[in-house]
């Protein structure tokens, strides 16, 4: 397996681990087709290096960031910091870590499913939606240019 | 009546299968499987000292193994036997079936839980052998087809079929379609026409 | 009807029950074969036009196969009619699912692959009893070489019954082997070609 080239997928963040699950004990998983290897060093800073498949030799360090209780990391160089979610600042919530599972698809694939509402009756019946209320109704789409996001806002859906 | 279970284990599936069937109240404590590990906490070790799921307490007496718990619901709230044969050769059958669901599909099971979680395992050897299984089972029912039988075992469902269905619907987990067994696939939408048959996470409800 | 001819094999008809649905493959091509309430079958690209789910995860609603993810039904000639997210609208007619040909022969569901010039549906027909599909590993050259091409017809002779063993290719190493007696039998005959096709489908596969 090789490391995608696409830059757009290179140069953003992604969560690679859960946080409490790093310690001086080496993890490994992949991102984009490069594998990779997370860690704790002696001082207790958060180590994450490119590793190759076949050999185990280290390879690039990249950088890391930790947040909403994940480890972060990027093949690239990307243009911003994560995202900010405001409620997870705020000192009176606090969020739960509720795991990782694989499944086989692709990346694009899951936020095309995490976009969508027209599957919930069909996929999620009984539980996110139902027959016969399948009609999407019409929401509010907008490009946030100082942030350079997409924003869907005012989404409805009929859920039993 | 306490049912420990884990939303995306097929072992507590079993078992909320034949509650469902049985139409029985029973009170469902989460397990935290994953990432938590929680059925290998000192609490829950008490309990089962093998550490896994599900659990089924009731008076008192926890009950671990899934196979077994089918039997002891079916002992204690089946006394019309609608879903344990009282025929002694079909009873027969039925508890070769559950022990097979258990021993031949415990591949099944590893296969399916390092293709979700990671656990560690031989992914090769596990699927070679939870195929083997689920040959096995077709051939079966192809055979039990030529005898205009619908059912695992006999003229009627029985626990065979909440024992075995599981690892049989969710083989996708880990990459196995069902494309190589047409009988376990005709056999699968019977299961789902019964009374009080509910779904979990990789088995659509629609079919 | 035998490897050749340009028509494949994927059910045997009497497996594919009325409102069902299954996947298969030809040559690592999948596709879906179902059956409507009105008892015809149909053999379509197994991909939804719209996000490319495989169709045979699927329904079938009254005259119309569902696709899972979204719930759009399309008509027996693979027109899309309702896209349940926007019920009003009128669907335009270019959306519609890549259809093969098929037909029913001699007891078993034959599809033209899709692309290819048009052939003559096999004109061979008859009563069959249904057996058995059996998905072996191993690749369809060799299990054409070694099934031998029986006579003329693809018939061969197991016990003094007349069997029709029709293999498809599923992919490069695993073939589906579709059996049938030519005439009316019992479950006595078709468990009998049931383990002759058990025993040769462990011979290949030891020797594969």
């Amino acid at each position: 397996m090789a490391k995608t080239d696409d830059p757009v997928a290179l140069n953003d963040w992604y969560a690679v681990e859960t946080l409490t699950d790093v310690t001086d004990a080496p993890r490994r998983t992949r991102l984009l087709g490069q594998d990779i290897v997370s860690f704790r060093d002696a001082d207790g800073t958060l180590v994450t290096h490119e590793i190759d498949a076949a050999s185990g030799a280290l390879g690039a360090a990249l950088p890391t960031r930790e947040k909403f209780g994940c480890l972060w990391t990027t093949l690239g160089a990307p243009a911003r910091e994560i995202f900010d979610i405001a409620e997870a600042a705020m000192a009176d919530r606090r969020f739960v870590i509720c795991g990782w599972f694989k499944m086989r698809t692709s990346g694009p694939r899951v936020v095309e499913n995490f976009l969508d509402m027209a599957h919930f009756p069909f996929v999620h019946h009984g539980i996110l939606g139902a027959e016969p209320h399948t009609d999407v109704p019409r929401y509010d789409c907008e490009i946030r240019r100082d942030v350079d996001e997409v924003w869907a806002t005012n989404c409805r859906f009929f859920q039993p | 009546m306490i049912l420990y279970d884990f939303e995306l284990d097929e072992n507590c599936y079993k078992v909320r299968l034949l509650l469902s069937a049985l139409g029985l109240a029973h009170e469902k404590i989460t397990v935290d499987m994953h990432p938590g590990g929680e059925e290998r906490s000192e609490a829950m070790l008490a309990l089962n000292p093998t550490g896994g799921l599900p659990i089924l307490m009731e008076d008192g007496v926890a009950l671990h193994g899934a196979e077994a718990i089918l039997l002891a619901l079916a002992h204690r709230h089946d006394p019309g036997r609608t879903w344990l044969p009282a025929h002694p050769a079909r009873f027969g059958e039925v508890a070769k079936w559950l022990h097979f669901a258990a021993v031949d599909f415990a591949p099944a099971v590893m296969a399916r839980r390092n293709a979700l979680f990671d656990a560690p395992c031989d992914i090769g050897d596990v699927t070679r052998k939870a195929k083997h299984a689920l040959r096995i089972l077709d051939d079966h029912m192809t055979i039990r087809e030529f005898d205009g039988a619908a059912w695992i075992v006999g003229e009627r469902p029985s626990l065979a079929e909440f024992s075995l269905f599981p690892s049989v619907a969710l083989s996708r987990d880990y990459g196995v379609e069902h494309e190589a067994y047409p009988a376990l696939r005709r056999w699968m939408r019977q299961v789902r026409g019964l009374p009080g048959f509910i779904t979990m996470p990789g088995i659509p409800g629609y079919h | 009807m035998i490897a050749g001819t340009g028509w494949y094999p994927v059910a045997l008809a009497d497996g594919l029950e009325a409102g069902t649905s299954f996947g298969t493959r030809v040559h690592g091509r999948e596709v879906v074969v179902w059956r409507d309430t009105e008892g015809n079958s149909h053999v379509w690209e197994d991909r939804c036009p719209h996000r490319g789910m495989r169709l045979s995860f699927g329904f079938v609603r009254g005259g119309h196969f569902a696709c899972l993810y979204h719930g759009w039904q399309f008509d027996a000639a693979g027109q899309c009619r309702l896209i349940p997210a926007h019920p009003d609208i009128a669907v335009p007619n270019t959306i519609r699912v890549t259809r093969a040909r098929s037909v029913e022969r001699l007891g078993i569901v034959w599809m033209q692959a899709p692309g290819e010039v048009e052939l003559e549906a096999p004109a061979e027909n008859g009563p069959t009893t249904p057996v058995r599909t059996l998905t072996i590993e191993a690749s369809p050259s060799f299990v054409i070489e070694h099934l031998g091409s029986g006579d003329n017809a693809g018939r061969h002779d197991i016990g003094r019954l007349p069997v029709i063993a029709a293999p498809q290719p599923l992919s490069g190493t695993e073939t589906a082997l579709h059996l049938v007696i030519e005439g009316s039998h019992g479950s006595a005959e078709r468990k009998a070609v049931s383990a002759w096709g058990v025993a040769l489908r462990a011979r290949l596969e030891r020797a594969a």
